[in-house]
């Protein structure tokens, strides 16, 4: 099936990211060539003490700031969007936005893809997440949370999850097989957990009429902590890459090793894959007979190459699949790609301890607040998950720097600033007090959120740039104003002081009003929905298996393909999704051709 | 960067106590950064020797306060050179000299790393400590 010069293959990869390198990690161990093509830049080239250099000097430390990024293949990042003075946005980047309020996450294209800047943190979705359609605002799946339960471990064992299957089933609510241990132990709470805990376990707080009682419950991560030799009925695990050790630089990059991203997956490639980076696919190819043959692609040396497989993988971000839909006229009989994009939009509050808590070090979060997620309550406002911040203020104000800028330049009795031990003393007590909520909000499948392409706004290569229009619904913004109430009696319970405060201007591009009182969002990075999947071609772009329903060699995965994006972070889900469709894929395969490098092991083994 | 000496530019140790001033942590404190020689040269590549010099003799004075210094230049330099201090980065001047010329910059990954900010509650620039798994989880250490 392979023609001379290895042009034909068995599967092509589109995207070397989360997704794209999970799927291509499986169709090569059962035997599968498969090329995979990366719009980015080989992140891995430079090497991880170049891109530490980059994010050590970087004035701003956004999440793409570590990663070299290819003139070819732009990535939309976080300082791309400042605020009006009196409100709205300009939206400066890669993306064109055209809604009320901007989409506000970036995503990045390199190998490794935003999986190399991801926070880490692993939680699976409630089963109630999958039936959201039931409590009347977004959509039902087509598969339920025990269809994804044993890829759901399959995905906890790659990426190297650190959890407690006994707190996570009684915090949560998640069913687990009896005895499941993860790969890790939970990773440590932070200081700020304990004092938090201390305060609030037992403790309830109102919302609306119901009384939501808390309890700190440690986060799942895909971040090496202490192994855990009951993990895989007592076979144990063995990490790859150092332990956590608490450089707290999570995103963008981790130092340690400690995180996973996609490279770890790649580094147990088999040599059937292979990979080519700054290699940007323009078109999907689709035959008279609706099959995918294959796709075009321009090359680091600007000519384009047509490749052809068997199966094609879009695997390049929710953003990016829709696009490359939308340019090859694919998988649109739904006239449902690009639209119900969806991303976690997070309200973040922050205040000051009563005492130093000591912020700034280890994960970015470690545990969380799980009872505003799931239960009636979500028919009337949008679920959210509550993170404790560990790292002060960084993503609500900034770092410190622009504390001590502040106090420098109005600092003091005088307001025209302070200098010496009174800058020491001051910057010290109130650093070290500093904390934050991020509250990260479900956001409802709406069709009128969409990707598009304006042939008038090309990128360098000529390609249409994505135009996003974007907004939140009213469940959306009630879910915030519930989340800031819920903020107000945690600050009153721990004795904290609130310096919670939104108002228009540069910092704040997703500042809006709500029933006469401010608010402002930024974004967890999750975007989503572009592809969703469903059980019927006329209303869903891929099926339960995140296969094109118009193209049946065709899959798009990825979080585009999820109906709704829940309250938890969706790494996770999405290497589960993926790795649920590769077996798909396997046996789409199998029934056209048998592998051409067929182990003689894998001949008598246990085939899904 | 090569500097030439003439007399009456700041000493290494002007530089110092100045900087000790503005900042509130000791001469040794700042020296254990390693960080003097670059940041001298710095301030003076990027506002001039003699500006450096009037600030130095300012402080000199007993003047560390913003109501010490002189013109809007001269505060805006002390609170420069503090934030370098603090956090590695230049932040600019804009006042007389052309602002085009000076945009803000980290000078250095070590100077990102060796930024006072941390110490001044027991911390560290993010990614440049490695305190050990689970060291969150503890009280803070007290302050430098």
């Amino acid at each position: 099936m392979t023609a001379p010069g290895g042009r034909r293959w068995d599967v092509i990869v589109v995207g070397a990211g989360f997704a794209g390198s999970l799927v291509a990690k499986v169709l090569g161990d059962r035997g599968w060539r498969v090329l995979v093509l990366e719009a980015g830049a080989g992140a891995t080239d430079a090497g991880p003490d170049r891109a530490l250099e980059a994010y050590r000097t970087a004035l701003v430390k956004s999440p793409n700031s570590p990663y070299p990024t290819s003139p070819s293949a732009p990535s939309p990042d976080v300082p791309d969007l400042t605020g009006r003075p009196d409100g709205g946005y300009r939206a400066h980047g890669y993306l064109v936005q055209r809604g009320p309020l901007p989409y506000a996450s970036g995503y990045l294209r390199a190998n490794g893809g935003t999986g190399l800047a991801w926070t880490g943190l692993a939680p699976r979705m409630h089963p109630e997440d999958f039936r959201a359609g039931d409590f009347g605002h977004g959509r039902n799946w087509p598969i339920g949370y025990q269809d994804l339960e044993p890829y759901y471990r399959a995905a906890e064992h790659e990426l190297g999850v650190a959890a407690d299957a006994d707190e996570q089933r009684e915090a949560v609510g998640l069913p687990f097989p009896d005895g499941y241990r993860f790969p890790m132990r939970a990773i440590p709470r932070s200081h700020l957990d304990h004092v938090m805990a201390e305060a609030l376990d037992g403790r309830s707080v109102r919302d609306r009429e119901a009384r939501v009682r808390l309890r700190v419950t440690t986060t799942p991560h895909a971040r090496n902590g202490v192994p855990d030799p009951g993990h895989d009925g007592g076979a144990g695990y063995r990490p790859d890459g150092g332990r956590c050790v608490g450089h707290a630089s999570c995103v963008p990059i981790c130092p340690s090793g400690a995180k996973y991203t996609p490279l770890r997956t790649q580094a147990r490639w088999a040599p059937s894959v292979a990979l080519v980076t700054d290699a940007v696919v323009t078109r999907v190819r689709i035959a008279a007979n609706g099959r995918a043959g294959g796709v075009d692609y321009l090359a680091h040396d600007g000519r384009t190459h047509t490749v052809e497989a068997e199966l094609v993988v879009l695997a390049a971000h929710a953003i990016e699949n829709a696009k490359l839909l939308l340019l090859s006229d694919a998988a649109n009989r739904s006239d449902q790609v690009g639209r119900n994009l969806m991303d976690h939009p997070v309200l973040l509050t922050w205040g000051l301890m009563k005492h130093q808590i000591g912020p700034y070090r280890g994960p970015g979060s470690t545990s969380g607040l799980e009872g505003f997620r799931f239960g009636p309550a979500r028919a009337r406002r949008a679920p959210f998950r509550v993170e404790i911040g560990n790292w002060g203020w960084t993503w609500a104000l900034g770092p410190p720097d622009l504390r001590v800028a502040e106090l420098l330049r109005t600092g003091g009795p005088d307001g025209r600033g302070l200098f010496g031990a009174e800058l020491r003393r001051t910057l010290g007590d109130r650093v070290g007090r500093e904390f934050a909520f991020q509250f990260e909000m479900e956001q409802d499948a709406d069709p009128a959120n969409r990707v598009t392409l304006d042939p008038r706004h090309r990128d360098r290569l000529g390609l249409p740039r994505p135009v996003v229009h974007y907004d939140l619904s009213d469940w959306v913004k009630r879910g915030i104003a519930a989340a800031k109430g819920v903020s107000d009696q945690l600050m009153g319970l721990l004795g904290a002081e609130d310096r919670t405060r939104f108002e228009p201007g540069p910092a704040w591009p997703g500042y809006f009003e709500h029933e006469g009182r401010p608010y402002a969002y930024r974004a967890a990075g999750h975007g989503a929905g572009t592809h969703i999947m469903g059980d019927s071609p006329a209303t869903s772009v891929v099926d339960q298996w995140q296969r094109c329903w118009d193209h049946s060699n065709l899959y798009a995965v990825g979080c585009g393909s999820m109906p709704t994006v829940a309250t938890s972070n969706p790494s996770l889900t999405m290497a589960a999704l993926a790795l649920r469709s590769a077996d798909r894929m396997h046996q789409d395969l199998l029934a056209r051709h048998r592998p051409i490098r067929l182990k003689r092991a894998f001949e008598g083994a246990d085939l899904p | 960067m090569t500097i030439t000496w003439e007399r009456g530019m700041t000493t290494v140790a002007e530089f110092l106590a100045l900087s000790s001033a503005l900042t509130g942590f000791s001469p040794a404190e700042l020296r254990g950064t390693g960080m003097v020689g670059a940041y001298q040269a710095l301030v003076v590549q990027q506002a001039g020797a003699e500006p450096l010099d009037r600030l130095t003799a300012t402080v000199a004075r007993g003047g560390i306060g913003p109501s010490a210094f002189g013109d809007g230049p001269e505060r805006e330099l002390a609170q420069a050179i503090a934030q370098l201090w603090y956090l590695g980065t230049w932040p600019g001047l804009g006042g007389s000299t052309a602002p085009e010329r000076d945009p803000a910059f980290v000078v250095s990954a070590r100077a990102y790393a060796e930024g006072l900010v941390w110490r001044t509650f027991g911390g560290h620039a993010p990614s440049t400590a490695a305190p050990g798994h689970g060291s969150w989880s503890h009280p803070p250490a007290d302050p430098a």
